[in-house]
């Protein structure tokens, strides 16, 4: 699974990174970057848990086929 | 706020009647019914037109993430057909005087993407966390001062009424911090602050005649107080133009372009109104009930006062279980299918938020309030997506900075007596007093 910020929207709350610090950093511009290109399987689940509390709705989770 | 236990049924449960608010607070109980039993309800009332009734914290979230399939172009706020009427002849009057048509989204929240997000960006920057930063200081010291004063006159009142000081928490404290951080960030000199409360008071509780002058009727009230507001807004525009721009929120709309195009002065007016009065009336409301909140739970505030660390997390829980904005409405823009229901294009649903913040399937045993709750996702700003709040970050370091200063204070207080509910609305549960006083033992006498 590879995941996606839409830089547009995200307004900093940080609420991905407090879910899950692997792989999300809220840096000085208050944009969340996502810190691995593919998210390892364990971590999946909260990923898209992360995904679905944004507040923006601004991450988007694509699966790798 | 407890969850009360009538008998009652989806033929005869009411949550529309702004009377029964005042009343009975708010309707959780049929709130809790329809999660229950009708989560997706098609909700016919006398005085209405009907609806769809969205009451899952899931659903609400779906609509919000969806502004394809769900526009904010139509209707936005539910309110019963004599408001709508007033509300359709305030737009044919403001657009007789200020041009364009009466069909024009009064502000940007009435608008979907892309236009919602251009215009909505347009002052952004105001609100992010890095501005919060900067002004996290300040509003510190505004907090210590404003709870300061809130003492001195609980103590001035005791010594000369020879009581415990009654004193009204919304006035005197919940209604002055936001209204000090939203006119500093429009560049609104001081001595005009409380004229601003004024308006925005009369401009969201013109339905209840308290906000009223005598003999006004609802919309007499409106318009005076619309009138006013406009004229004055229009005083700082022109101030601008004569002294130059600065650096605050107006001055960025008078510089906007979207698409290529400067905002009208029709614009900059809605824009402007929506910012001073969305960042007023719902920081103080959230503001007041989280007193109550804490007084109503000594445990969990000993807890917070013994770990002043947990000041965020019982701001979320506030925020939650305040949840100050009832509902926001939208329209299908196509046949959609929610749970067995079939919303058809053209039908509205309206999000029930405080429905969301007490639904069991989210939030583990809702109706208890939990300063450590986490992960406390609520709908206070709104369901997730496109429309989200633009002022979350503001309010909750205006709540964090206010709730921090009066920490030392609040175990020393009692309720005087319940709250009164500003009648009339069904979008914002307001709260118009709320008396405090020293709780028996820690004054002299």
């Amino acid at each position: 699974m590879k995941v996606q910020i839409d830089h547009t929207l995200c307004e900093g709350h940080a609420k991905c990174m407090d879910r899950v610090p692997e792989i999300f950093e809220v840096r000085d511009d208050d944009r969340s970057y996502v810190l691995l290109e593919t998210i390892p399987t364990h971590l999946e689940e909260d990923v898209r848990r992360a995904a679905a509390v944004c507040p923006r709705a601004a991450i988007s989770c694509v699966d790798d086929d | 706020m407890t969850n009360p236990a009538p008998a009652i049924t989806l033929d005869t449960l009411d949550i529309t009647d702004t009377r029964l608010y005042v009343e009975h607070g708010y309707p959780w109980g049929a709130w809790d019914l329809l999660r229950k039993e009708a989560p997706v309800y098609w909700y016919q009332r006398p005085g209405f037109e009907p609806f769809w009734a969205i009451t899952k914290h899931e659903d609400i979230g779906f609509i919000s993430r969806s502004p394809d399939l769900f526009s904010n172009t139509q209707m936005l706020r539910l309110a019963d057909t004599e408001s709508l009427r007033i509300g359709q002849r305030a737009r044919v009057r403001n657009a007789n005087r200020y041009g364009g048509s009466p069909d024009d989204p009064p502000d940007f929240i009435f608008m979907d993407p892309p236009e919602h997000r251009e215009h909505r960006s347009a002052v952004s920057r105001h609100f992010t966390p890095r501005t919060m930063r900067s002004l996290e200081a300040h509003f510190e010291e505004l907090a210590e001062n404003y709870v300061s004063r809130f003492a001195d006159s609980i103590v001035e009142r005791a010594q000369k009424d020879q009581s415990s000081g009654v004193v009204d928490v919304v006035h005197e404290l919940a209604a002055k911090l936001p209204v000090a951080a939203i006119c500093e960030m429009a560049g609104i000199p001081e001595e005009d602050w409380d004229q601003i409360f004024h308006w925005t008071e009369t401009l969201i509780g013109a339905g209840d005649p308290e906000f009223r002058r005598p003999g006004e009727s609802q919309e007499q009230a409106m318009r005076r107080s619309n009138g006013e507001w406009r004229q004055y807004n229009e005083s700082l525009v022109e101030q601008r133009r004569q002294t130059g721009l600065g650096k605050d929120i107006l001055s960025t709309l008078m510089q906007a372009e979207i698409g290529g195009q400067k905002l009208t002065p029709k614009e900059i007016s809605a824009y402007f109104t929506l910012l001073v009065a969305a960042g007023n009336e719902t920081t103080r409301n959230s503001t007041t009930g989280g007193v109550k909140a804490l007084l109503d739970h000594p445990e969990q505030l000993e807890h917070l006062t013994d770990n002043p660390e947990h000041v965020p997390a019982a701001v979320e829980e506030i925020l939650r279980w305040t949840s100050v904005v009832i509902q926001f409405q939208r329209t299908a823009m196509e046949d959609v299918e929610l749970r067995g229901r079939t919303i058809r294009k053209g039908e509205s649903v309206v999000l029930w938020y405080p429905s969301a913040n007490r639904d069991e399937d989210v939030f583990e045993d809702p109706y208890r309030f939990d300063i450590e709750r986490d992960p406390n996702d609520h709908f206070a700003f709104g369901g997730f997506g496109e429309h989200f709040c633009l002022g979350a970050h503001l309010a909750r370091w205006e709540m964090r900075a206010i709730l921090h200063a009066l920490l030392p204070l609040l175990p020393q207080l009692e309720l005087a007596s319940q709250p009164e509910l500003v009648s009339g609305s069904l979008h914002v549960g307001g709260i118009k007093r709320m008396m405090v006083r020293l709780a028996t033992g820690t004054h002299e006498q």
